[in-house]
C-alpha cells in the first residue's frame, strides 16, 4: 500500500512550486489561474490542450516550462501537409557494414514536452499519430515499439476562430487531455504590464527550477496524496451524471464522460491538492478541476450546440446540481446559515 | 452545544494516551469533531425518521378523527378511546418509518463530510479519520447545525392532532337505530297452493309425481330474488299456476262425483239395457277425466274404480265393497274441494259457484262489459290497465304482428343495408392519352437554373432554431 504523504514532504514541495510558479509569473502575466492549472495538469502527469486567440501567450508558456523544469521541448506546427511520419519519425533505409537496414529516426515527438501548434489544422490521420503517443507514450514502426522519454506531455493549442480548413479533433483523442483549457485575454492593467515589461521580438530566458528528477519525485508524491472516500464518491457522481438522464444539467449531453475521465479527474484533484501544499484532496479541488476535465469529454446534441450551449457550461451546471454529499438533507431539516 | 470544557480527552479513540501537550490537543481535537459528527448524524437520522413519520402520522391522526366521529355517534367507543389509540400508532408509525428511512441514515464518516464541508476544512476532519495528518483544532465559533424546518414538522402533527380532539370532544346527537324493515311475505297464491299441496300429500288422492311437479313450479317461482316476487311477471304466474291447481281439483272433484253417482245409481236400482249403457259411457268419460289433466287420481282408487266398472256390465257389484269405495270417493272429493276453494283468488266467488264466476275474477263491477283488458282488478296481484272508461274499445295496436317497414333515412342506415342501385358510369375522358411518356429513371422535367433539387424536412422547432440560429 502506498504511504501517505506527511506534512514535511508537503512543505519540502511547496519551495520548488513556489518558485516555479514565481518564474513562469514573469512569463505570463496576469493569468496565475491558467498557470496553477497547468502545473496542476503536469503534475498529475496528463496532457493539455490549449484554447485561446493567437498572441496570448501559449507558446511562450510551453517554452517557459521547458526551461524552468529542464526538459527538453520540442514545438510541431500542424498543417494541412503534415504526416504522421513527420511527427513520430520515420524508419530510412541504410547501408552498414554492406548490408542495408531500416533505421528508425526519430520525429520531435521524442522530446519531453510536445507543443502541438494548432493541432486541428492537420488532418484526422496526422491527429491519430499522437494518440499511441499520448495513451502509451510509445511510438510503433513498422513493428517496433519506440518508449517515448520520460517525462512526456503534450501541450496542444487550437484557434477557436478560425474554423475553415481545420479538422475537430476526433472524440478519443479529445479523451486523452487531461485539461482543456480556454485562455481568456488579459486585462488593460496587465496588458500595461506587458508592454511595459516586454519588447518584440525579445526571446524569454527562463531560469530553471528544476531538473528531471525533481520533477519526477514531484510527480510521485502526487500519486500519494490521500483521496478520501467521499472526495472519491463525489467525483463518481459527477461523472455519472454527465450522462444523459442522469442529472438535469446533462439533459442536452449526447454523451457523457467516459471512466478515463474520472481517473482523470482523481489525478488532478490529488496534484491541486499538492500544489495547495494539502496531504489530502478534497471537494473544493473536484469544483476546481471539474471544468477543466469534463468539459471536452461531453458531446452535446444538436439543440445544445445550436442555442450556443458549451461542454463548460454543462460542467458548472452539474456543478451546481451535484451535492459534495452523497445523500441531501431531509426536507425536515434546512441547511446552516453561515 | 457542545462546548470545549464538557470534553473528557483523557484518552483517544484508540484507546491510547499522549501526555504531551501536542497529544493532548489532538486528542481534544479527536474527540470534538467525532462527537460533533456524532450528533449531526443523529440529527440527520431523526430528521429523515421525521420526513417518514409524519405523513404517516398525520394521515394515521385524521383517518382515527374520521373513525372516531360515527363510532361516538353510534355509541360504538368512548371518545377517550380515540385519543389513546393515536400513541399507539404514532409508536407503530415510527416503527415503520424507521424501517423506510434506515437507507437513508448517515454515520460518522459521512457527518465528518458535512463538516469538512460546512467549516470549509479542505477534507481535513475525512482524512484524520483515516488516520491521515491531524485532526484541526475546535472552531470557535462551532459550526452551525442543520435547523429544524417547523413547516414539515410541527404543522402536519399540530394539525392531525386538533383533528383528533375535535373528533373526541365535538357535542354529538346519538343517533337512534332504524327500525328495522319487516320481512317480505310470501304471495298469496303461493301459500294456497303450498296449502293445498299439503293437503293433497296427506289425503294421497293424487298421483304423487304430479303433485312433485306442481312443487317444482311453485319452488321455482320462490327461488326468484326476493325484489323480483312482486314484478307483475312473478305475480301473474303464481296466479295462473293457483288457478290452475285449483281447477285441477275442481275437474277432478267434479270427475269423481260422477263416476260415484254412477256407481251408486247402478248399485241401487235395477235398469234398462239402454239405462246401464249410459251409465257405463258416463262411468267411462269420468275414469278418462279422472286419470287425465294436471292433477290425475291416484293409481290404487282409479284401479278399484275400473275394477268395479268391469265387472260385467255393472250387475254384480259387491255392496261392501262398493259402500267402502265410495265411502273413500267421497272423502277425496272433499279434500278436493278443500284445496279448490283455498286456490280461488279473492273475491274470485262463492265456494258455492264450483265454476268461480262471481264478481272479481279479473273484473271489476263497472266495468264488466268492457273486461278484455281488464285483467287487473283492484283485488288482484295482477298488473294491468284498469278499464275506468265509458268510451268504445279503440282499435287494436297489432302488437306483435310484424310489418315491412321502408328506412327514407339514409342517415340511420345500417351496414349492409341497401341505399341505393344505380346504372351510372364512370366520366372517363378517354382521349386524355396523348402517347408513350418516358420511360424509369428519365427525369420528367431537368429543371432550371437556381431550382431547388431536394427539400430538407425539417420540424417546426427545428426551423425555428435554425432561424434564430442564421439570423
Amino acid at each position: 500500500m502506498t504511504e501517505h504523504l506527511s506534512e514535511q514532504e508537503i512543505a519540502a514541495s511547496q519551495t520548488p512550486l513556489n518558485r516555479l510558479r514565481e518564474v513562469l509569473g514573469q512569463v505570463l502575466f496576469g493569468q496565475e489561474l491558467l498557470l496553477d492549472m497547468t502545473l496542476t495538469g503536469l503534475l498529475a502527469r496528463g496532457h493539455i490542450l490549449l484554447e485561446g486567440l493567437p498572441g496570448l501567450g501559449k507558446t511562450e508558456l510551453v517554452k517557459a516550462l521547458g526551461q524552468a523544469l529542464g526538459l527538453d521541448a520540442r514545438r510541431i506546427q500542424f498543417t494541412p501537409d503534415l504526416l504522421p511520419g513527420d511527427i513520430t519519425g520515420n524508419p530510412m533505409l541504410q547501408e552498414r557494414n554492406g548490408t542495408r537496414e531500416f533505421v528508425f529516426q526519430r520525429g520531435p515527438i521524442f522530446a519531453n514536452l510536445v507543443l502541438a501548434d494548432e493541432i486541428n489544422r492537420a488532418s484526422p490521420k496526422t491527429q491519430s499519430a499522437l494518440l499511441e503517443a499520448m495513451a502509451e507514450r510509445r511510438v510503433s514502426s513498422m513493428g517496433m515499439r519506440h518508449e517515448l522519454p520520460d517525462p512526456f506531455f503534450v501541450l496542444a493549442t487550437q484557434n477557436p476562430i478560425e474554423l475553415e480548413g481545420t479538422y475537430p479533433l476526433p472524440e478519443a483523442q479529445l479523451d486523452r487531455f487531461l485539461f482543456k483549457l480556454n485562455i481568456k485575454a488579459a486585462g488593460a492593467d496587465v496588458l500595461e504590464r506587458i508592454v511595459l515589461k516586454r519588447r518584440l521580438g525579445d526571446e524569454l530566458e527562463t531560469p530553471a527550477v528544476m531538473d528531471i528528477d525533481g520533477w519526477r519525485t514531484l510527480t510521485d508524491r502526487v500519486q500519494r496524496v490521500y483521496l478520501p472516500v467521499v472526495v472519491a464518491n463525489y467525483i463518481a457522481r459527477l461523472v455519472h451524471a454527465t450522462h444523459p438522464g442522469q442529472s438535469q444539467a446533462a439533459a442536452r449531453v449526447k454523451f457523457g464522460a467516459s471512466p478515463r475521465a474520472a481517473i482523470g479527474l482523481a489525478a488532478a484533484v490529488r496534484a491541486r491538492a499538492l500544489l495547495q501544499g494539502r496531504i489530502n484532496a478534497s471537494f473544493e479541488d473536484v469544483q476546481a478541476t471539474a471544468v477543466a476535465v469534463l468539459q471536452h469529454r461531453l458531446v452535446l446534441d444538436y439543440h445544445a450546440r445550436l442555442e450556443g450551449d458549451t461542454g463548460e457550461g454543462v460542467v458548472n451546471a452539474l456543478l451546481a446540481e451535484i451535492s459534495t454529499q452523497g445523500a441531501p438533507l431531509p426536507a425536515t431539516l434546512k441547511e446552516p446559515t453561515a | 452545544m457542545l462546548h470545549m470544557n464538557e470534553i473528557d480527552f483523557t484518552d483517544d479513540s484508540e484507546g491510547r494516551k499522549d501526555a504531551t501537550p501536542e497529544g493532548a490537543s489532538s486528542r481534544l481535537a479527536c474527540t470534538y469533531w467525532r462527537r460533533m459528527a456524532r450528533a449531526l448524524a443523529r440529527r440527520v437520522n431523526l430528521g429523515w425518521l421525521t420526513l417518514h413519520m409524519v405523513p404517516l402520522a398525520a394521515f394515521g391522526g385524521m383517518a382515527l378523527a374520521l373513525g372516531l366521529l360515527p363510532a361516538r355517534k353510534w355509541a360504538l367507543l368512548p371518545g377517550w378511546l380515540g385519543l389513546a389509540a393515536f400513541p399507539l400508532w404514532l409508536l407503530l408509525a415510527a416503527v415503520i418509518a424507521a424501517l423506510r428511512a434506515r437507507r437513508h441514515f448517515i454515520g460518522e464518516t459521512q457527518a465528518l463530510a458535512r463538516l469538512d464541508a460546512s467549516c470549509h476544512l479542505h477534507n481535513r476532519l475525512s482524512a484524520a479519520m483515516q488516520g491521515v495528518g491531524d485532526w484541526p483544532p475546535p472552531p470557535d465559533p462551532p459550526p452551525p447545525k442543520p435547523r429544524w424546518n417547523p413547516v414539515r414538522t410541527m404543522l402536519p402533527m399540530l394539525a392531525s392532532l386538533a383533528a383528533l380532539l375535535l373528533a373526541a370532544f365535538l357535542p354529538l346527537k346519538a343517533a337512534t337505530p332504524v327500525a328495522e324493515l319487516p320481512p317480505v311475505r310470501e304471495l298469496s297464491a303461493w301459500t294456497a297452493v303450498d296449502a293445498s299441496l299439503e293437503l293433497l300429500r296427506e289425503q294421497a288422492s293424487v298421483e304423487k309425481e304430479a303433485l312433485e311437479q306442481v312443487g317444482e313450479q311453485l319452488d321455482a317461482l320462490r327461488a326468484q330474488p326476493r325484489e323480483n316476487w312482486y314484478r307483475p311477471g312473478s305475480m301473474e304466474a303464481s296466479d295462473h299456476l293457483r288457478e290452475q291447481v285449483g281447477q285441477a281439483a275442481r275437474d277432478l272433484q267434479q270427475a269423481l262425483n260422477t263416476a260415484s253417482t254412477a256407481l251408486a245409481t247402478a248399485a241401487s236400482t235395477p235398469l234398462a239395457a239402454h239405462e246401464r249403457d249410459a251409465l257405463l259411457e258416463q262411468l267411462g268419460q269420468a275414469l278418462d277425466a279422472l286419470q287425465q289433466g294436471m292433477l290425475p287420481l291416484d293409481t290404487e282408487t282409479l284401479a278399484a274404480l275400473k275394477e268395479m266398472a268391469c265387472q260385467e256390465g255393472l250387475k254384480n257389484i259387491d255392496p261392501a265393497a262398493l259402500k267402502q269405495l265410495l265411502e273413500q270417493l267421497r272423502e277425496q272429493g272433499k279434500c278436493l274441494g278443500e284445496c279448490a276453494s283455498r286456490c280461488r283468488a279473492p273475491g274470485s266467488g262463492t265456494p258455492s259457484e264450483p265454476n268461480g264466476q262471481g264478481l272479481g275474477e279479473g273484473q271489476v263491477g263497472l266495468a264488466a262489459a268492457e273486461g278484455d283488458d281488464a285483467s287487473g282488478g283492484v283485488s288482484r296481484d295482477k298488473a294491468g290497465n284498469t278499464p275506468m272508461t265509458f268510451r268504445p274499445p279503440q282499435a287494436p295496436i297489432q302488437a306483435g304482428s310484424p310489418e315491412a317497414l321502408a328506412n327514407r333515412d339514409l342517415r340511420q342506415a345500417v351496414l349492409g343495408e341497401t341505399t341505393g342501385v344505380s346504372t351510372d358510369q364512370h366520366e372517363i375522358d378517354r382521349d386524355a392519352w396523348t402517347g408513350t411518356q418516358p420511360g424509369g429513371g428519365a427525369a420528367a422535367h431537368t429543371g432550371q437554373g437556381g431550382e431547388a433539387v431536394w427539400r430538407l424536412p425539417v420540424m417546426p422547432h427545428e426551423r425555428s432554431l435554425l432561424k434564430a440560429y442564421f439570423d
